[in-house]
């Protein structure tokens, strides 16, 4: 049984110039151990995917579809089974690691707090492991961090603090929403080693523009306007993309000669038919007027092109 | 030319016990026009401070700062005024660049009536130069919170480009940015630099970034430059440990 199951998952959102569809048609797979790096421009709806997982998104999201966790649907849940099921077998590490922990609680209290809720441990045990798991992510004095407020910290310590805090109930998944934005170099390799060893013993999801972040996962997904355009097996996909996305994100890279890709990414809330990239592709012919299926080329990888 | 002779800036940390942080310790470099240096190193290096100094946002503790051979180091704010158009900043977060209250338009007709343009060249030169950068003319009423980063990006240059500055400040301009964009954005300056001779020192932490823009690059830590020298023989020959290590973690 896989460990988690998307099925045509859409997010609607109401909003005063009506209604916004940010993702359409989800499929997803994930395997015990697995890691997943889902990659694509800001506003293509990676991170309404994360939150849509987890049934975090309230209540102006319209969600249809389903997500199938161990077999059981998040969406038909109870609250308590929901309370039971975050934190502890699904974590999720948010962006903007600064504001996600509340700014008056300290560090440890607030790890303290999520490792009893989530049953692990109590009391004094609970408190040593926030540190055993402080002092995993690389902090030398786990208790003076243990004992800071989220303000005396930087942003490469927050996001190593919150990695800490995600991993410490043992999840079976993770998902890491942008773990490297705004993070320099040096601090943004400690961190993605750092998390991939911290989840050796989970399954990852990483949502990320950066394509050598991308790189560390098993498998990557390119998203584009609220669908997944293109997925596989994450040499195939960055060596011998398929879609034509996925080649322009390449070759944007600095180091691949910096081209951008022509034209702008339009948010629309209404999906015309045909293809959603057919406005900035090279090679649009007639057929790209009809809107194209995800379909599997080779083993494991799936590209939603025509002419793929 | 832009250059600055051991520039060094202290910032008091404490009231009481009168710590002291050196965040720029003596630098000097010099800035060519049409030449875009680079000037690398990790977060809390000095380098947005050193940003900052060169423009004059801030006062060095010590040292000069020449433009064009002019030493500009101490001349009081309404006299350096005429000077300011000459060099611009532009600053990392695209979100908190431009005022929030005001429409894209607003921000950049405000720099037209700073340079007194007549108000009736005001849309053939809006139309000029948002061409120049390609912002796309239907988005300009909208406020910085109802667009992209690249997009506010794309503004903030049009505003920057509008007052024909010599010298540009980059600091870390394409860091918060998707990298098809920062593609777009990265493409137009180093035209901007080579065809509009435009002096242009780039801060960056993306040392792929640097490598792809930079003719020079300079290298910071503790508020030093440890390390200078063409992009070519930086990046092949790093002659500092700590340039290694930084090449190294790419």
């Amino acid at each position: 049984m896989s460990l988690l199951k998307v099925r045509d998952l859409s997010v609607t959102f109401d909003t005063l110039q009506g209604p916004f569809k940010a993702i359409e048609g989800i499929d997803l797979d994930m395997e015990e151990l697995d890691t997943l790096a889902i990659v694509g421009e800001s506003g293509c709806g990676k991170s309404v995917l994360g939150h849509a997982t987890m049934r975090l998104l309230d209540d102006i999201a319209v969600v249809r579809g389903s997500v199938i966790y161990r077999g059981r649907e998040v969406y038909a849940m109870s609250r308590k089974e929901l309370l039971e099921m975050r934190g502890k077998a699904i974590s999720l590490v948010p962006q903007s690691p600064s504001a996600s922990f509340n700014p008056v609680i300290r560090i440890g209290k607030q790890i303290t707090e999520l490792i009893e809720k989530a049953g692990v441990a109590h009391g004094r045990e609970a408190e040593q492991r926030a540190l055993t798991y402080l002092e995993y992510v690389g902090f030398s004095d786990p208790h003076a961090i243990f004992d800071s407020y989220p303000h005396r910290m930087s942003g490469g310590m927050c996001e190593r603090a919150l990695i800490a805090m995600s991993t410490s109930t043992e999840p079976d998944l993770i998902i890491a929403d942008e773990p490297t934005k705004g993070l320099d170099a040096l601090s943004r390799k400690n961190i993605l080693d750092m998390l991939h060893r911290m989840t050796a013993g989970s399954s990852l999801i990483m949502i990320t523009h950066d394509l050598k972040a991308a790189a560390m996962c098993k498998r990557v997904a390119v998203m584009y306007s609220g669908e997944i355009v293109e997925i596989g097996p994450t040499q195939v996909v960055l060596e011998h993309p398929a879609h034509h996305y996925t080649r322009g994100l390449i070759d944007a890279q600095p180091s691949k000669g910096m081209r951008p890709i022509p034209g702008r990414h339009t948010i629309c809330s209404h999906k015309s038919e045909g293809c959603r990239f057919r406005g900035r592709c090279d090679r649009v012919r007639s057929e790209c007027g009809r809107h194209p299926l995800l379909r599997e080329i080779e083993e494991g990888h799936m590209v939603r092109c025509h002419y793929a | 030319m832009l250059e600055l002779t051991g520039v060094s800036k202290i910032f008091q940390t404490s009231f009481l016990r009168r710590d002291r942080k050196v965040a720029v310790d003596c630098v000097s470099f010099r800035l060519k026009e049409g030449e875009i240096l680079g000037l690398v190193g990790e977060s809390g290096c000095g380098k947005s401070t050193l940003g900052r100094l060169a423009v004059k946002l801030m006062q060095p503790s010590g040292g000069h700062i020449f433009l064009d051979g002019k030493d500009v180091t101490d001349l009081p704010e309404r006299q350096f005024r005429e000077y300011r158009q000459r060099i611009q900043i532009v600053f990392q977060h695209p979100e908190s660049a431009l005022n929030p209250h005001f429409t894209l338009m607003d921000s950049i007709l405000e720099a037209f009536y700073r340079l007194g343009i007549p108000k009736s060249e005001y849309q053939t030169m809006l139309e000029r130069l948002a061409n120049e950068v390609s912002l796309p003319l239907d988005i300009i009423d909208r406020y910085p919170n109802q667009v992209s980063g690249g997009e506010i990006q794309r503004a903030v240059l049009t505003r920057v480009f509008a007052f024909k500055p010599r010298y540009l400040v980059l600091d870390e301009p394409t860091s918060m940015l998707d990298v098809s964009v920062q593609a777009h954005i990265l493409q137009l300056l180093k035209k901007k630099a080579r065809e509009g001779r435009m002096g242009m020192l780039f801060i960056s932490h993306d040392l792929e970034v640097v490598r792809a823009m930079c003719d020079r690059v300079m290298v910071m830590k503790e508020g030093r430059i440890i390390e200078e020298g063409t992009a070519d023989t930086i990046f092949t020959d790093p002659s500092t440990p700590y340039l290694h290590e930084l090449i190294a973690n790419v």
